[in-house]
């Protein structure tokens, strides 16, 4: 021990002895102040900011491997010098509106526990009397120092144990004076203080004595009181994690110093505080598209859901991405309901509201001059969507509406509110007796729109339109009412496709064709949906067609697909290339609504689509039609107009044919007697083709016996039965 | 003499207080022997000096001149936990 100590202080005196002389030295030199502060101002005019394309070892730019990453840098510029919570009184009225409900929340749940809490309190308190009696006991008697006396005793050290004996006597002595005073002042002052108390004083004593008490008679890991609120726990990203992701994904080697992955920046929170982020240089000769490929790989790298896990492309470098880990699964909160709801007038010149996208920015979709495709597997959300931009629209009383719903559904019957014209599906209905004919008709009259439209504008001064095209003032010019916005819903566009008429078929397929082609341009939006968008049967000019009419829409949405073809039917084989793949969507019922929509920007948002459900479209849809009605544009369907005779009444047709007195007739005699009576629509008829259609209808075919001969035929009664079952559904 | 009358004539008023005695005593001295393990040295009566045949006053060779020992009890309970701890 002694040798120690003197070595020790060799040391010292050693060092004592070099200051001292380097001190004198010193003293020795005068510094010249002048030129020393001239020294250290030009130090840093010297540098020039030009940066080596390589990273030098030592410049202090991001640091190889990741090492610990400075400060955290939130957004750059300047902070808002009054929080957006408390600005204007809205934002006012709503922070203290949830201030105030979240108060009362925290209140109502406790106060209901309340007798609960008194339970578990008043039987702690009474541990808590023993605890603190114990507490202080031990305190007194120097319960702590037990051992080393102990220690002294075993060890046969009478020295050491006399000196800690000696201690210990005084201490006790000490402590026994405290502890005498308190307990005088508990058996004195407390009786006196008690008796001229008044009585809330008492019951807050007692409050706070009991609250005292069961705080130290309670185990530390038995709460009396219960959180009201609780918020998740998060994971907290760090620079090993993210290492450790990408290495184990195999987009680096951390061995090899030319393959290592680097950070590009510092680890932040985003701006929107739901998730961190960082910019990550993978090594040379890695791609955006490795890491996108090896997403899932990263997403277990970093034990999290691959839902969490976003990568961006950075403009600046093919090898570098901002790689974004969202604090939870941010597809699977609902984006809400649309704010279209508030039923006020839209522009179909300026952006609909189509959803979040995965950082809970507003995603906007322009629909001037584009057609959107919208595909997915069927009950996703496909529909919806489709419905959420035609709801836009049918808010702009100035755009006209045409409605072709392939699948005759619920969904589309209520914009037959504002819609100029509609067609339900591809057999005949109550509502709709020959919709392939009603199909191909509005099909032409939306050509002939087209035509029109060109025509008048090419015959238009350049003040009046400047660039050859449709403008917001033109479209809703009351003098040229020709010049309108067209909207023409395609929903399950594909049967009229794969029609049993392929002449119908290939006519409305090459009317779709023109219309993609020269439509947008001319102010018709195109908004397509498909559940089979991989392609058609049949007639390989009419496949044909419908592959490029598909792949002719400017912008797509796809929601949840069956496999990566169909996506790629969707979406185009460029996004696939790109990791975007919809069938890897999700699957689930939070997830209803979440698509990627792609050719609009360059990073493709996975947007939960705002709802607009049932009632909420029947809601908009009558607000609409108010719109159209103080503008004066309600026009067609929706007007009550109409135009032809496209509303072929086969069963009435049918039954005006049955002369007095006849019960039955052979399809022979019904087809000639309709092509005499009605030629408009029935003038080439077989017996055959009118057999088909009303047993599709539900009309049997029987034998009628009529002028000794025996052939199959309808029955009036049939005929009868089935109009009137057709009146009540 | 009956068998039945014999059985509680054979812990006799004397041997219970002798017993309670012989127990408070071995008790006594095993807490004495835990709570105040030393006491003071027989040779120098815990002075820690002893007078020499010549008269000079000179350290107390038994105590190390602390004037304390340790009692034998301990010494036993010490010397039987060293063999306990060698033998782990």
């Amino acid at each position: 021990m002694k040798h120690e100590r003197d070595d020790g202080e060799h040391e010292l005196f050693d060092r004592l002895e070099r200051e001292m002389t380097q001190d004198g030295g010193a003293a020795a030199g005068v510094t010249d102040l002048d030129a020393e502060r001239a020294r250290r101002r030009s130090g840093p005019a010297d540098q020039h900011f030009e940066v080596s394309l390589d990273d030098d070892e030592d410049d202090g730019g991001p640091e190889r491997g990741g090492g610990l990453v400075v400060e955290p840098v939130a957004v750059a510029g300047r902070r808002e010098v009054i929080p957006s919570e408390w600005r204007g009184w809205a934002n006012i009225r709503a922070t203290v509106r949830y201030w105030l409900a979240y108060a009362g929340h925290v209140a109502a749940f406790h106060a209901v526990r309340l007798p609960w809490y008194a339970a578990q309190a008043l039987f702690w308190a009474v541990v808590g009397v023993f605890r603190v009696a114990g507490r202080q006991i031990r305190w007194w008697w120097v319960a702590e120092q037990h051992s080393l006396r102990q220690a002294a005793a075993d060890a046969n050290d009478p020295g050491t144990w006399l000196k800690l004996h000696k201690e210990t006597r005084s201490t006790r002595m000490w402590r026994f004076i405290v502890l005498g005073g308190e307990v005088l002042l508990l058996v004195l002052v407390l009786p006196v203080a008690w008796a001229v108390a008044p009585w809330w004083a008492r019951v807050a004593g007692v409050v706070a004595a009991v609250a005292f008490l069961a705080r130290a008679g309670r185990p530390a890991d038995r709460r009396i009181v219960s959180a009201a609120v609780v918020t998740a726990r998060l994971r907290r990203l760090s620079p090993d994690i993210v290492l450790r992701a990408y290495y184990a994904a195999g987009l680096g080697n951390p061995d090899r110093a030319d393959k290592v992955v680097q950070f590009g920046s510092t680890m932040q929170r985003d701006a929107s505080g739901t998730g961190s982020q960082v910019v990550i240089d993978l090594p040379y000769g890695r791609t955006f598209d490795d890491a996108v490929k090896n997403r899932g790989a990263i997403a277990s790298g970093l034990d999290v859901s691959v839902n969490q896990v976003f990568l961006t492309r950075d403009a600046t470098s093919h090898r570098r991405h901002l790689l974004w880990v969202a604090d939870r699964d941010p597809l699977a909160i609902p984006a809400g309901k649309t704010p279209l709801l508030d039923c006020k007038r839209r522009s179909i010149w300026k952006a609909a509201p189509f959803g979040l996208d995965e950082r809970g920015r507003a995603v906007e979709l322009s629909l001037m001059w584009i057609s959107v495709l919208i595909g997915a597997q069927p009950r996703k959300g496909k529909t919806f969507s489709a419905r959420l931009l035609a709801l836009y629209a049918a808010l702009d009383p100035f755009v006209r509406l045409f409605i072709a719903d392939g699948k005759s559904s619920p969904d589309w019957r209520k914009f037959a509110l504002v819609a100029e014209d509609m067609v339900y599906g591809t057999h005949p209905t109550r509502d709709d007796a020959d919709p392939v004919t009603h199909m191909r008709l509005m099909l032409r009259a939306v050509k002939a729109h087209i035509l029109r439209v060109n025509e008048i504008l090419s015959g238009l001064p350049v003040d009046l339109c400047p660039e050859g095209k449709l403008t917001a003032e033109l479209a809703r010019d009351p003098k040229c009412p020709d010049l309108r916005v067209v909207l023409l819903v395609l929903e399950e566009f594909q049967v009229y496709y794969e029609l049993d008429d392929k002449d119908a078929s290939s006519e409305i397929a090459s009317l779709l064709s023109y219309i993609m082609a020269v439509g947008p341009s001319s102010g018709v939006v195109l908004l397509s949906a498909s559940q089979k968008p991989s392609g058609v049967g049949g007639a390989s000019n009419i496949g044909q067609l419908f592959t490029r009419f598909r792949d002719n829409h400017a912008a797509r949405f796809a929601l949840k697909c069956g496999n990566r073809n169909v996506s790629e039917a969707i979406l185009g084989g460029d996004a696939y290339a790109e990791g975007i793949d919809a069938s890897t969507l999700p699957t689930g019922k939070p997830y209803l609504g979440v698509g990627y929509l792609y050719g609009l920007t360059d990073d493709t948002p996975t947007v939960r689509t705002y709802l607009a459900d049932h009632a909420d479209a029947e809601k908009i849809l009558i607000a609409a039609r108010k719109h159209r009605e103080t503008a004066g544009t309600l026009a067609g369907m929706a007007a009550g107009e109409v135009t032809v005779r496209e509303t072929r009444d086969v069963l009435a047709d049918v039954a005006s044919v049955f002369a007095a007195g006849e019960t039955g007739l052979q399809w022979p005699v019904i087809a000639a007697r309709l092509a005499e009576a009605i030629p408009e629509h029935y003038a080439d008829l077989s017996a055959d083709a009118i057999s088909a259609q009303c047993r599709s209808i539900g009309v049997r075919s029987v034998n009628v016996k009529s002028g000794g001969e025996v052939l199959k035929g309808a029955k009036l009664a049939d005929v009868r039965a089935a109009i009137e079952g057709r009146d009540a559904a | 003499m009956t068998i039945l009358a014999a059985t509680p004539s054979a812990l006799s008023p004397s041997m219970i207080v002798a017993g309670m005695v012989l127990v408070t005593v071995t008790f006594g001295y095993a807490l004495s022997c835990w709570l105040a393990p030393f006491a003071r040295c027989r040779r120098c009566a815990g002075a820690g000096t002893r007078k020499s045949l010549l008269g000079h006053r000179k350290p107390c060779r038994s105590c190390d001149a602390t004037g304390w020992r340790l009692r034998a009890g301990r010494r036993i309970a010490n010397t039987l936990r060293d063999l306990r701890d060698a033998s782990r």
